[in-house]
């Protein structure tokens, strides 16, 4: 059965780039450009099955979303996978509080975002 | 420690994370001395920390932002990719700036595009450098301009601020 998977970030080109790497191991990806965007598609689509979310986009970045998410009780079991290029460990220490499981720095490694969206989503 | 020492550290630093950057993605700079051709698309992100702060300008040719385009298995646009890929730059900078004591927060990249491009940096005090490669036939270059602190020395390195390298995961 096909999962879906919510790919939060600005940039068009890592959007495709993790749907080409996601389409052949079944997961449908759909898309959001930002932490506003990705937050209506989360309350709004009950199908989903995995959040990727980028961490500096404008409007509402990707931490900033996580909070919201966790403080509106909406969907609490959803796993988020940050994909970004940040890498400092206090925020990979907010992204943990704020209940993301996860966390891979761009540039990504196909075979890594797949093994580690299959472990998140088992 | 004098500026042109500061610059050349940092300057070392950027080129750097830029060429293991297109390495990632299957592919090889070469160093070249001057720019050569028009440049069309410059893709502009700033950065700011207590140490050091500035912009870098990922500047290149529409050739050159094809050529760019395709390292990469797939992407939206010539603008889009060059955008991404000097927040990828500066992703890459910032991890080597921490990890020399001099820790920065990056900014949302944009692009402009334009006929015989033009990109300037001026802010009083701001020391700026230009560093170009060829790729696969076309001009590639990345503007530093940057203000760093008097006494900052970027030679000496500890992987104590890193929590995840580049194409590494963690699972929580």
């Amino acid at each position: 059965m096909t999962k879906k998977i919510l790919v939060i970030d600005d940039s068009a080109s890592v959007r495709q780039q993790v749907g080409l790497a996601l389409a052949p191991i079944g997961f449908e990806v759909v898309e959001a450009v930002d932490g506003v965007d990705g937050l209506k598609h989360i309350e709004c689509d009950a199908q989903l099955s995995m959040v990727l979310c980028d961490v500096n986009m404008p409007r509402m970045n990707g931490l900033e979303m996580l909070e919201k998410l966790r403080d509106s009780g909406v969907r609490p079991g959803l796993p988020v996978l940050m994909l970004t290029t940040e890498s400092q460990p206090a925020l990979l220490k907010r992204a943990q509080a704020a209940g993301a499981k996860g966390w891979i720095v761009k540039p990504f490694k196909a075979n890594i975002l797949v093994a580690t969206v299959q472990k998140l989503t088992a | 420690m004098s500026h042109d020492k500061r610059l050349d550290q940092l300057t070392v630093l950027m080129s750097d994370a830029f060429e293991q950057l297109v390495e990632h993605y299957g592919s090889k700079l070469t160093r070249i001395g001057e720019l050569r051709g028009e440049l069309d698309l410059a893709a502009i992100i700033g950065f700011s920390g207590e140490r050091v702060s500035g912009t870098v300008a990922l500047v290149t040719s529409i050739e050159g932002a094809i050529a760019l385009r395709q390292i990469a298995p797939v992407t939206e646009s010539e603008a889009d990719w060059l955008m991404e890929l000097s927040n990828q730059v500066l992703g890459n900078l910032k991890r080597k700036l921490a990890a020399r004591a001099a820790p920065i927060s990056i900014g949302i990249p944009t692009v402009i595009q334009g006929k015989r491009l033009a990109v300037r940096l001026m802010v009083p005090g701001l020391i700026v450098c230009t560093q170009i490669w060829d790729l696969a036939g076309t001009c590639v270059s990345l503007q530093l301009g940057v203000l760093m602190e008097d006494d900052l020395d970027l030679s000496f390195e500890s992987h104590d601020e890193i929590a995840v390298v580049e194409g590494g995961a963690i699972v929580f």
